[in-house]
């Protein structure tokens, strides 16, 4: 008798994964805490976080917007102006030390650098220079901005039961002088980019695991009720300043990433990680969730990462997450067929997503824009 | 002159300070066409008039306008709305102009008071002015505040758009913020009720935190009779 002969199926490659259809592919969490309907859960981070936010909204959950966008803003100008695609308007947290700065900024720790870029009589915040698309109209209606900014994240510190992060990024643009993290180089969103101000660092696995420890205990002496889940992005690069091939690039900054989340979920009881990462990305999926460019995650592989999730949920606490439905938006993870025709080359309509105004909001995506090379 | 004044439930103090205020003597002869709520949302242009196939908005509308089953647009010097859902939206100072501007280009967009001057514009290029509905002094209203002056501006471009002309409620009316009604004008609000012939005097108790009485309408009227050349 050895331990693994008494192990469950889940634990054997063969039984849990091989002899399954990648959509019978379950329980591939099991959540350290549960989350209720009234739970105030706030959600930050990359890209991909987006998507988590708005699944808990359709399933009734207590997803928390500190900063909505104004009444009577329709859905379509509240996305583009970055209202109510995270629960503050911070716009893509891509890295642990773009959280450490916003939880700083918003406690009182530092003040927010006084930094601000112009660019044809418009101003815009290097911290978050997309939520203006056109700027803003002067320093003052920026720096007002910020303040309601800062006020909503803190909101979001100190009343969530519940604290989303999706780590997105290793690689990273720093002001060479202050150490002020930028959430995108200078230059390519707005901003001037200067060789010599302006300074790249692809962050490692110890710095990361530091600064994220390190937040994770701020915010908990903040608020010692609140717990974590992380998620790491399963979206790969748009471009690298590593000097490496982007998609080895894209697999060392996740690896990390995903490294140090579960770490920091092994280290904190009320840490935990969900595996949206591995949802999307393993060898088992075939890179089926992806949009032919190969990046950006379909709506089916982002269905089946938030059903996972709810009932994980479920299974796990008897939790009433499948007794809501999910909005029409948000397809059923067992739709082969569907999926099937998502991959078909060529399937016109069907390679764009379901519901164009579930698209996620990306900055990052920009950078491909600077590509000379043809774009998908 | 005829002036169709088309409403929600907020031109019944309309009505009863019209009535009250006995304003016949300036030539001016209102019609009502009014119906709760969003009602009226169900207008639509036939031939040259404005009707509706809603069973209970047609009879609001016979019932308020002294049996007249649609709007023949060509018979009215001018045309008033009241309310329709379209309220000065109240914006936090933070907000960037942009944004600002978005957000009251959509409340006016997407209310029911457009789309019925969008209707009225279709079939004619007659005066239309708006009167803003008020809000209920419920309505929690925290600072930081963009002034109701200036959100007032933003709205009156939008609205000159279609060349109609926007009135906020009545500076007198108004409480510090800008926005709410003073408790004054709350007491005894009349509403719309079919028990009658004519818009209901029937007093809903001592207090209505939603529907302003017939002083607010008084005052109101004065406003706009001031300002608008009819």
């Amino acid at each position: 008798m050895h331990p693994y002969q008494t192990l469950d199926e889940q634990f054997f490659w063969a039984t849990a994964v091989a002899q399954r259809s990648m959509f019978d592919i379950d329980r591939l969490w099991e959540p350290k805490f549960n989350i209720g309907k009234q739970a105030k859960v706030v959600t930050f981070g990359s890209c991909f976080a987006q998507h988590i936010g708005q699944a808990l909204r359709s399933r009734g959950f207590n997803w928390h917007i500190a900063e909505p966008g104004p009444a009577g803003l329709s859905p379509q100008n509240a996305k583009k102006y970055n209202y109510g695609l995270f629960s503050a308007r911070t716009g893509n947290i891509y890295t642990v030390s773009l959280l450490e700065q916003w939880v700083n900024w918003a406690t009182g720790i530092r003040p927010m650098p006084n930094e601000i870029w112009q660019r044809d009589g418009r101003f815009y915040d290097p911290f978050r220079p997309n939520v203006e698309p056109n700027g803003f109209t002067s320093e003052n209606e920026l720096l007002a901005s910020r303040e309601a900014v800062l006020e909503a994240f803190k909101e979001c510190i100190l009343e969530s039961r519940v604290f989303i992060f999706t780590l997105g990024l290793t690689e990273s643009w720093i002001n060479s002088k202050s150490g002020d993290e930028y959430p995108m180089c200078p230059g390519t969103v707005a901003g001037e980019f200067d060789g010599v101000r302006h300074r790249f660092v692809n962050q490692t696995f110890p710095f990361i695991r530091k600064t994220l420890s390190e937040v994770v205990v701020r915010i908990r002496e903040l608020n010692p009720k609140i717990k974590f889940l992380l998620t790491v992005s399963p979206v790969p690069l748009t471009a690298t300043m590593s000097g490496r091939h982007v998609l080895v690039a894209t697999m060392e900054s996740k690896s990390i990433l995903r490294a140090v989340a579960g770490s920091i979920r092994d280290e904190f009881k009320d840490v935990d990680y969900f595996p949206s990462y591995e949802i999307i990305n393993a060898p088992p999926f075939k890179g089926a969730f992806f949009e032919p460019n190969q990046r950006n995650v379909n709506h089916v592989g982002v269905a089946h990462v938030m059903n996972m999730f709810f009932t994980c949920l479920e299974t796990t606490f008897s939790h009433e997450a499948s007794q809501v439905k999910p909005s029409p938006g948000l397809a059923t993870s067992r739709s082969h067929q569907h999926l099937a025709k998502i991959s078909t080359p060529g399937g016109g309509q069907e390679n764009q997503p379901a519901n164009p105004e579930n698209d996620v909001v990306c900055e990052e995506a920009i950078l491909e824009a600077f590509s000379e090379k043809e774009s998908l | 002159m005829k002036l169709a004044v088309i409403g929600n439930s907020h031109a019944a103090c309309f009505k009863t300070a019209w009535d009250e205020l006995l304003l016949s003597h300036l030539g001016i002869e209102p019609i009502f066409f009014a119906s709760p709520g969003e009602r009226l949302r169900t207008l639509q242009i036939e031939g040259d008039s404005i009707t509706t196939s809603n069973e209970q908005a047609a009879q609001d509308i016979r019932f308020t306008s002294g049996g007249l089953s649609s709007i023949r647009v060509e018979e009215y010097d001018c045309f008033l709305m009241i309310g329709l859902g379209y309220r000065t939206p109240i914006l936090d100072r933070r907000l960037s102009r942009a944004v600002s501007a978005l957000a009251v280009e959509d409340c006016v967009t997407n209310s029911l008071c457009f789309h019925v001057l969008s209707l009225v514009r279709e079939l004619a290029g007659t005066k239309i002015a708006v009167a803003c509905q008020p809000y209920p002094t419920s309505q929690t209203i925290a600072p930081p505040l963009l002034p109701a002056e200036e959100v007032t501006q933003i709205a009156n471009r939008k609205f000159k758009d279609r060349n109609v002309t926007f009135y906020h409620c009545p500076s007198e009316c108004l409480m510090d913020n800008g926005y709410s009604i003073k408790q004054d004008f709350l007491v005894g609000a009349p509403r719309l009720a079919h028990n009658q012939r004519k818009l209901s005097r029937t007093f809903d108790g001592v207090r209505n935190f939603v529907h302003m009485n017939t002083q607010y309408g008084k005052l109101f009227w004065e406003k706009i009779l001031t300002e608008i050349d009819l």
